[in-house]
């Protein structure tokens, strides 16, 4: 599997910046041909990640999210988000449906829904040093295409 | 994300249009909870129809909403959810709960 294309962004973990990680990732993942479904699972995956690190990593201030996502040449993609917040006491306990440490505008499914949508999810949390989270998807193969441009 | 509100013949219906994030919920409730307030009670819906991008932020919103709607007076609806929404529901156990066929 080799890779094909890599980007990295970073922005500050403010909450209007989660639609701009996501365009940025949607727009990275067409260059790979995917069906629209395929893009909006990988885009509602990076939205929970991104959204975790904004509303959590960073409690009273502000802080660096890092956005790493790969192509590869079996039509697959990484997103790695990243920050260097408080990170997850109980990352399995984090993991559980409806488990929360936010408040009621949240519905603790976000790490369901990015287990949901992706192929395979890693988590790993140092308390006090920060949170990665690595998502990936395999996009289909589109059978009989013509040459792409 | 835009939320409008009208009262119609089958009761109040909040049309949202643009990305349910966490960015746009807490205003987006806000409104709910404020309109609710000034609306005598009765059946509520809220409208998917324009929605373009929604996460669990979305979940949040329509539990809450459910809650502030309570359970003794028509309830809540979902409408006009598109396939991903729906997966979202179901992923949440939400669906039974809530989505109702489409209606205008």
């Amino acid at each position: 599997m080799k890779e094909i294309n890599k980007v990295r962004f970073e922005f500050l973990s403010r909450s209007v910046n989660e639609s701009l990680a996501r365009a940025y990732i949607a727009v990275f993942c067409a260059q790979a041909d995917p069906t629209v479904d395929e893009v909006g699972d990988v885009k509602t995956a990076v939205s929970e990640a991104v959204t975790n690190a904004v509303v959590h990593a960073y409690p009273d201030t502000l802080g660096r999210v890092r956005v790493v996502a790969r192509l590869f040449d079996d039509s697959s993609v990484e997103v790695v988000v990243r920050d260097w917040g408080v990170g997850i006491a109980d990352v399995q306990k984090a993991r559980e449906p409806l488990f929360t440490t936010g408040d009621d505008m949240r519905s603790g499914m976000g790490f369901t829904i990015m287990e949901s949508f992706c192929d395979k999810i890693k988590v790993k949390s140092v308390p006090g040093k920060g949170t990665t989270i690595t998502l990936r998807k395999s996009f289909s193969t589109k059978a009989g295409d013509g040459a792409a441009i | 994300m835009n939320i409008q509100a009208s009262l119609t013949a089958d009761g109040l219906v909040f049309r949202l249009s643009g990305e349910i994030d966490h960015y746009s919920v807490q205003s987006a409730f806000e409104f709910i909870e404020s309109t609710l307030s000034e609306t005598p009670a009765g059946a509520v819906a809220l409208d998917f129809a324009e929605v373009s991008f929604m996460d669990t932020s979305g979940l949040a919103l329509i539990i809450k909403t459910g809650k502030a709607v309570g359970a003794d007076v028509g309830g809540l609806s979902v409408i006009n959810a598109n396939t991903r929404i729906r997966q979202i529901l179901d992923v949440a156990g939400l669906s039974s709960a809530v989505l109702r066929e489409d209606a205008q």
